[in-house]
Formats: C-alpha cells, structure tokens, sequence
C-alpha cells in the first residue's frame, strides 16, 4: 500500500471529521456537511442531539453518521453512555466514537474500565464502536494498557485523543503498531493539520484520521 | 469574624466567601485520588459543594457522608447537546447516586435558533426531573448575545430555576462582571447567580459577589480563602 500513490478518493475513505461545539444550528450543519460531501469522507461525528438531522443529510451518501458519547470527558456513568448509544442509534448512527471512563482508567481501576467497556461495546457491536482513549496524557505503559482493555473487552478499534489538549504524535501510532501489530485498528484524533502530516500518521499504521482541517488536506491532494 | 456590606465597597471575609464556593474538579481523567482530595478540601474549608462529573459522585459521598457539604454534579456537560430524554435520564441517575445539585448545560443551539419553545419544555422537564434539588442552568455566556442572555434567564425564572450560572469553564470559557451585571438587572432577586469559568483569585470572586453572583465555581477555591 503505497500512501503517496493515493488518490484523493482513496485518502478521503480515510478521513472523518466532526462538527461538536456548544451550538451548532440547522444552517450550519447543512453547509458543513454540503462542503464535506464533496469527498466521500468515511465519517461525520457529532453530539447526540445531532445525530438525527445529520443521518438526514448524509443518506445516499457514502460518508457515514458518527455520533459521539459521553464527549469529550467520559465522565458520564455507564448507564447514561448506554441509554446515549440507544438513543442515537435510533436516531441513524451508523458508527460510535464513546469516551472512556477515563478517571477511573488514572485510578488504575481497570477490572471497571474492562467490565465498563464489554457492556458499551456490547450494546453496539455492529455499529463499529471506537473508543475513544486520551494518549496525550499517557505514559507509553499506559497507552498500551488501555488499547489491551479495549481488546480484552471485545473491542477493536481505538482513537488516540478526544480533540482537546495535546496532539497525537506519530511515534503514538508507531508504539502501538510494534506492540499489539494489526490486532487494533487506530483512529488519530488532534495532530494532523497537513497532508503530510496525514501521510505520515498512515504509513505508520493509523487507519482512520479525523482532522477539523480535512477539507484544506483533501483539496491539497 | 463578621462580614460587613458596604453600598461602596464589599469586604467579606474568607470564611463567608468559602460558604458560597462551589469547589470543582472537571478535568478530563479526574481521578479517584482528585475527587477524594477536593472532599476533604471542601470539608476542611467549610466550601457549599464539590462539582463533578456524575462518574465520581459515589467516590465524593464516600468522602462527605457525614458532612454538610453538597454534591453538585455536572449534567450535559459541557455542549449540552443532548436530546431532553437524555438530559432527564442522567438526572434522574444522578439523583438516585446522590446528587443535592444540578448543574446542567441548556440546549444552546435551540436558543440561538429562536426555539423558545423548546428550551422553555427544557426547563420545564429539568425542574421537575430535580425533584427538589438545587438546579442551576449552564448559558454559557461568552458565545450568547445580550438579547439570547436575557431571554434565557426570564425563561429560567418562569420555569423556577434556582440558579442561572454563567459558563461551563470548559476550553478557558469564563465570566465577567458585566455578565453578572446583566444578568442581576434582569433577574434581580428571583433567581440566584452563580457565577464560574476563570476565577482564579479573591478579587476576581468578591467582585463578582459584588455584581450580584452568590455562588461562586472555580477550581482554585483553596488558593482564594486561604
């Protein structure tokens, strides 16, 4: 798989991006996601009161609805995330980013986080559940730890940072690709500004990349 | 030590301003070892509450089972973008865990749309799903006009909120005195004010107790009253 040979069809197949803010009214979902629909995106990610406006748009399309849960903290109890996923999928999520209980992964309660994600995946299995890890404020140990959790509890697909604070650097992708090789999909959140920096992040692993300036990458291609 | 209120100038002394803090930890990763430090943090200053995320509450009222500080969870927190049914599930769970108060983030989007309609059935449901609970609505004023600020709080004074709070503080959000200033002109004493996002010192919270807030959020209260 040669990165540089891509089309841009091939790069946008690989490319979400998400529209999450405190406000975001009709029009402007409507003309964000008419700008992104110029390229076959893989996903569109937004906050649960969006999900169903955002399935209406992108019908017919190839980019899918991506809803968020618990965003961007994890801090909501497992019951709320479970009622969340029933709710958007419902509503027309065809695919899940759901926050970890990231406090209690800090605590090292990891039989919680474990027990915690097999119900969350389990609930939404076949809506391909990411979840959503924090690599920015972890040590390496740590990093791996997490990806191992998510393994262990069914999943198999993980994104590096929920968007807010550091970003995720390649050598992120690299450590987790020499460690758990091709049993994890990887998703990198925050860090990619560039096409290069797209490149970049795919050959070392990644398999998805969401980016707020993937419009600026893909026009670049 | 008394506090004395002068029309000219506020001086309240550390003891009184702690009583009206609402001591926050909403970082992203907030640790057992966070929540169990700002317990006891609140109890030893005497603060009005924690603020948390409803993750942490059966953590915080290990800590505060004996103590009368409150435990104020954060709701929809912080896009409040959530559907109604949503935001009443996670109330009600937070109640049942042990929640005294709600802090919860308005649909902002349906404000800014002119769906007045539907933020009032928001607060409609929010009172009635507190069930006697403390309840404060989240404006989030740095990205509201004046106008859908106003209309916010006369719509949360109808429905019988106790508090309107200014900001979430999420992503360096803050306050100002200018809001709490226009917020107590509309309201005046119907409603309380809390006010929250970037109070960092003891001036920055008595002059916003001076502008009309009575409840103070921050996460550096122990810096401020001591």
């Amino acid at each position: 798989m040669n990165i540089d040979n891509f089309t841009r069809s091939e790069l946008a197949r690989r490319m979400n991006t998400s529209l999450i803010e405190p406000y975001v009214t009709d029009g402007q979902l409507r003309d964000f996601t008419g700008k992104c629909l110029n390229y076959p995106l893989a996903a569109i990610a937004v906050d649960t009161n969006l999900v169903s406006s955002l399935y209406v748009l992108l019908k017919g399309s190839q980019t899918k609805c991506c809803a968020v849960i618990s965003y961007p903290h994890g801090g909501k109890t497992l019951d709320t995330k479970l009622n969340d996923i029933k709710y958007v999928i419902e509503n027309g999520a065809e695919e899940l980013d759901i926050c970890m209980d990231y406090g209690a992964f800090r605590s090292g309660d990891y039989d919680k986080v474990r027990s915690d994600l097999e119900k969350l995946i389990k609930a939404c299995r076949k809506y391909n559940p990411v979840i959503v890890v924090q690599f920015p404020v972890l040590s390496n140990e740590q990093k791996i730890k997490a990806c191992e959790l998510v393994l262990d509890a069914g999943g198999d697909f993980i994104k590096t940072s929920c968007g807010y604070g550091y970003e995720t650097k390649v050598e992120d992708v690299i450590l987790i690709r020499k460690e758990l090789h091709e049993k994890i999909k990887i998703e990198v959140a925050r860090g990619v500004r560039t096409l290069e920096d797209a490149k970049a992040m795919l050959r070392a692993g990644a398999d998805r990349i969401d980016s707020s300036s993937v419009l600026n990458i893909l026009i670049c291609c | 030590m008394i506090s004395a209120y002068l029309m000219e100038e506020l001086i309240m002394d550390k003891k009184e301003l702690a009583k009206k803090i609402d001591h926050t930890m909403l970082k992203i990763g907030a640790s057992r070892e966070d929540i169990i430090k700002i317990c006891k943090e609140a109890v030893e200053n005497k603060f009005a509450s924690v603020a948390i995320f409803p993750s942490n509450i059966e953590i915080a009222k290990e800590v505060l089972s004996n103590s009368e500080v409150k435990i104020c969870v954060a709701i929809s927190y912080p896009f409040g973008c959530d559907p109604i049914s949503s935001k009443i599930f996670e109330i009600k769970g937070a109640i049942k865990r042990g929640a005294d108060e709600l802090d919860m983030v308005m649909n902002i989007s349906a404000l800014k749309s002119g769906r007045y309609d539907l933020v009032r059935r928001e607060f409609e449901y929010f009172f009635e799903a507190a069930d006697g609970r403390v309840t404060k609505i989240i404006l989030e004023n740095s990205v509201l006009t004046k106008d859908e600020i106003i209309t916010a709080c006369m719509l949360a004074e109808d429905c019988g909120l106790d508090f309107v709070k200014t900001s979430t503080g999420f992503n360096k959000w803050g306050t100002t005195v200018d809001d709490v200033r226009l917020i107590k002109s509309i309201v005046g004493n119907k409603i309380k004010i809390k006010a929250s996002g970037g109070i960092k010192t003891y001036q920055q919270a008595i002059e916003l107790i001076k502008a009309g807030a009575s409840r103070i959020g921050t996460s550096s209260s122990v810096f401020i009253v001591n």
